[in-house]
């Protein structure tokens, strides 16, 4: 087997060793590498003003921690307050979507003379929401807050390592690649980075603009919890291709536990919701993620559905990127072994 | 204690320190000239030394390359299509042109003995001259100057060929 491609498969069993290794810490990783991604061009700036790098990356970290802090609180005060009442809004939820598919049911056998009986299919499932909110199912998922918990503490002294001490990270990374692919890795980790950066940076500031679109026309329309609602659709939306789709089921669900299903509020629903991913569509994307990756539309329609189905929504999120990456790398290390063959 | 007393201290037999040297030479090049001494310590703390065997290649004609480099010990051939053009020796800067763009290597450099070379990696420099705009400007002006002269020499051998 050839030398480059044993040291390339060791790599890239490192890099899976490492990923398996901090899998329990991937979100305060994951919010990290934002924060890094966010906050180092304005570390920069600060520092091509003459400010202290210390005090830079503290100026530049300390809002955005605020923010945090201030949003874990306001979760774990709205989730102690809402906690009694969750069982029963479960029980309504289930009636809900029971009475809408019997409604549904009435409406194809009169207007289609079909009879799907999906009330009573769904029945069938004996679906036990409040069964769902037991306390020994409450007590199994605290070990989770617990977990989401600690990921938040390690976020703030791990963005500020990774702000102070990234570079020379990586340039002693860089440095125990052996003389013949120096300049080669550099050229690669440069060609991954700028696509990878110009692409997260473009997800954030694409989930920011429709989570503010959303939650202002759903607060418009009279749905409960707009913010809430907006920053799931936000979420929603950086799936590729499935956003929309997945961006129904929040307010729809808030619908069915609420008044019941209205067609009227269930239009306003789409309305609000078209605005948003047109906006998405027409202006952000174009503007912030056209040919950041540079995938063939078939090909990342597949790795979407592949990565949901193995990761979930971290996958769906992720796998463009990665793919992204991947093209880049397996391009600059052709092109290398071509031209110095 | 001054800088010029402590050098009145200094054991004039010590060996000299690999990153004084490297400071020393990179200070030399027409890239670092008239760059205050602790802005050059900064940026050459930056750079990487990389040793190579005899006949090892640096890199070769055709390659993308994203590096300058300045000979610390040693010798290195510049060769293009099997011609030698140029032999280097410690303290010779070369691959200037790399630090500006992703254009392909315009020879090859050989190490011909044992050699120790520095190099500058031309991302480092942008982000080093993103941090500090002032400096900046005199590097990337440096580096203006000196490949205006080398094309200006090499026109000026292009007609004297005529």
């Amino acid at each position: 087997m050839k030398l480059w491609l044993v040291r390339m498969l060791t790599g890239a069993a490192i890099a899976l060793a490492i990923g398996y290794l901090l899998k329990p810490i991937w979100i305060a990783a994951l919010l990290c590498i934002l924060f890094y991604l966010l906050l180092e061009p304005l570390v920069s700036t600060l520092q091509a003003a003459s400010v202290r790098k210390d005090l830079a990356i503290a100026s530049a970290l300390l809002p955005p921690l605020i923010g945090l802090v201030y949003g874990a609180a306001h979760l774990i005060d709205s989730a102690r307050d809402y906690l009694p009442q969750l069982g029963r809004d479960l029980e309504q939820l289930q009636l809900g979507i029971s009475q809408t598919l019997a409604q549904l049911d009435d409406y194809l056998a009169v207007v289609m003379g079909i009879q799907l009986s999906l009330a009573e299919q769904v029945a069938s499932l004996e679906l036990d929401l409040r069964g769902a909110a037991r306390a020994e199912r409450l007590l199994a998922s605290t070990s989770w807050f617990a977990n989401l918990l600690l990921n938040l503490a390690l976020v703030p002294p791990l963005a500020w390592f990774l702000l102070r001490d990234y570079r020379s990270w990586r340039d002693r990374t860089l440095s125990l690649l052996p003389n013949n692919q120096f300049e080669l890795g550099w050229l690669m980790y440069h060609r991954v980075c700028g696509r990878l950066q110009a692409y997260l940076r473009g997800l954030v500031l694409q989930a920011l603009i429709l989570s503010t679109i959303t939650a202002i026309g759903f607060w418009i329309i009279g749905l409960p919890s707009p913010v809430l609602l907006g920053i799931l659709t936000g979420v929603a939306g950086l799936v590729p291709y499935l956003g929309p789709l997945l961006a129904m089921i929040a307010p729809v669900l808030m619908m069915v536990a609420g008044p019941g299903l209205d067609p009227g509020t269930l239009m306003e629903i789409v309305l609000v919701l078209a605005v948003g991913f047109g906006f998405d569509n027409a202006v952000v994307i174009p503007f912030l993620l056209a040919g950041s990756v540079n995938l063939h539309p078939a090909v990342a329609m597949l790795a979407v559905v592949v990565a949901g189905h193995v990761g979930g929504i971290t996958g769906m999120v992720l796998v463009i990127p990665l793919l992204g990456m991947l093209r880049i790398i397996s391009e600059t290390t052709w092109r290398g072994l071509q031209s110095s063959a | 204690m001054s800088s010029s007393q402590r050098h009145l201290w200094l054991n004039p037999f010590r060996r000299k320190d690999p990153e004084v040297a490297t400071r020393e030479f990179w200070r030399n090049t027409p890239l670092l000239k008239d760059i205050p001494a602790s802005v050059c310590r900064r940026l050459v703390e930056r750079t990487h030394l990389r040793h190579y065997q005899p006949g090892e290649y640096l890199f070769r004609e055709g390659e993308a390359g994203v590096s300058a480099a300045v000979v610390i010990s040693g010798k290195i051939a510049i060769e293009s299509e099997d011609h030698r053009i140029a032999e280097l020796g410690p303290g010779d800067f070369f691959g200037e042109a790399a630090l500006l763009q992703d254009a392909p290597r315009s020879a090859s450099a050989i190490a011909i003995d044992q050699s120790t070379v520095s190099f500058l990696v031309r991302f480092q420099l942008e982000e080093f001259v993103r941090h500090r705009p002032g400096a900046g400007l005199e590097i990337m002006t440096n580096l203006a100057r000196l490949l205006v002269a080398r094309l200006y020499r090499s026109n000026r051998g292009e007609v004297s060929n005529q």
